[in-house]
């Protein structure tokens, strides 16, 4: 094990699976002579030339087409959007070329591809730079979405993400690129498609991922010390989602309070709690709940947006409400 | 980033907001008074905005929801 921020273990994931295979190449803004914004493909230029890490212009749709081309073609591309709100600029790459393709050709060809983007507020980036916005892809059929919640996981999942024949949206959060954890050396895969108990409990199911999990675990704390014993599912992929998981935890639990940073309404949540509703009705005694963002853009007043983040505090009212 | 290149779109001869300047002052559409009292006029008003802002109380919560749909 080594100790590594979230920032560091993404670029180690891309480095040794560009190490492991030829075929992987990054491409997007600045991922090239400036290492990315934040240092997530820091010298890997340098190590692996200009063949295989391209400086992009600013142009998201030719980004993603470029991955799709190169992927349709045969190698595996780890393309970069940096920031998720960005995403509109490619939908239609994204949504009827990346996800669709495989699928209009009689699966003739796979599409091996990653985009790396981050989403998320708490950096005072304000409304468009701060958006979650995954549940939209969980919308289109054809694409796999993975978020980590820390270091070993970010890592991880991106290295699963490079092996897996299909487009992976991998959601990296912008204000957890300097969390530090133990993270395995050498290459590491978490399987696409489990969830991860992060706290066991009986009392009640808390559901999240990215950096809710964190805020979960810390409400988890408190509400320990109130002896209420909550068990915290860090969903790590959100499509497929990890059905089995949920709802043997809901069957021992009875409660579910879904926690997300992104907007309420039609929000990942939503759909979840719609599964557990139509699969574990008859193991639920109270009502699902919900803590997410309020159904309005992140505002830019540091003020304004600790106010509209999903608080810890929020989580914990919440979970006391179903006694 | 290759520092040559900063400095290169950094010179009066690239940069963008120098050379339209340039221009201006050639082309007789604008005085180096004229100009400089644009500038003076503009960083006033950024100065009085940013007082403005350091001066007023913090937002309430419900600000978040102004304004997201128009009347």
């Amino acid at each position: 094990m080594a100790k590594m921020t979230m920032l560091e273990a993404i670029r180690d994931a891309q480095r040794l699976e560009m190490l492991r295979d030829p075929n992987v190449f990054l491409a997007g803004e600045d991922v090239g002579i400036m290492g990315s914004p934040f240092g997530q493909t820091a010298g890997l230029l340098e190590e692996f030339g200009p063949e295989r890490v391209l400086d992009t212009p600013i142009s998201e749709a030719q980004i993603i087409g470029l991955g799709v081309g190169a992927s349709a073609m045969g190698l595996r591309a780890i393309v970069t959007i940096d920031f998720m709100d960005f995403m509109g600029c490619c939908m239609d790459e994204v949504m009827n070329q990346a996800a669709k393709l495989p699928y209009m050709l009689g699966g003739q060809i796979t599409l091996p591809m990653v985009i790396r983007t981050n989403i998320g507020g708490g950096i005072g980036a304000a409304a468009q730079h701060s958006q979650c916005l995954e549940a939209i892809y969980t919308h289109i059929p054809g694409l796999k979405i993975v978020a980590g919640s820390n270091p070993a996981d970010a890592k991880g999942l991106l290295e699963s993400a490079t092996r897996d024949n299909n487009p992976v949206i991998v959601v990296e959060h912008k204000a957890m690129g300097g969390v530090t954890g133990e993270v395995p050396e050498g290459e590491y895969l978490i399987p696409i498609g489990k969830a991860d108990i992060k706290r066991a409990g009986d009392d009640v199911t808390l559901i999240s991922w990215s950096s809710m999990v964190t805020k979960c675990l810390a409400a988890s704390e408190t509400l320990a010390e109130n002896g209420i014993h909550v068990e915290v599912i860090d969903l790590r992929s959100l499509i497929p989602l990890d059905k089995d998981c949920i709802l043997k935890s809901v069957e021992k639990t009875g409660k579910v309070v879904i926690v997300h940073e992104a907007v309420e309404v039609s929000g990942y949540g939503a759909e979840i709690a719609a599964m557990i509703a139509d699969k574990g009705f008859d193991f639920l005694d109270a009502p699902i709940k919900r803590v997410a963002s309020p159904y309005t853009p992140v505002p830019f007043s540091a003020v304004l947006e600790r106010e509209y983040q999903p608080s810890e505090a929020k989580i914990v009212s919440t979970v006391k409400s179903l006694f | 980033m290759d520092p040559e290149e900063k400095k290169m779109w950094l010179s009066k001869e690239r940069d963008p907001i120098s050379r339209f300047e340039t221009r201006l002052l050639n082309e007789k559409i604008a005085t180096q008074a004229d100009l400089d009292e644009l500038k003076a006029r503009i960083h006033k008003t950024i100065q009085e905005a940013v007082a403005f802002a350091e001066q007023s109380p913090d937002p309430g919560p419900e600000v978040m929801y102004e304004d997201v749909y128009s009347n």
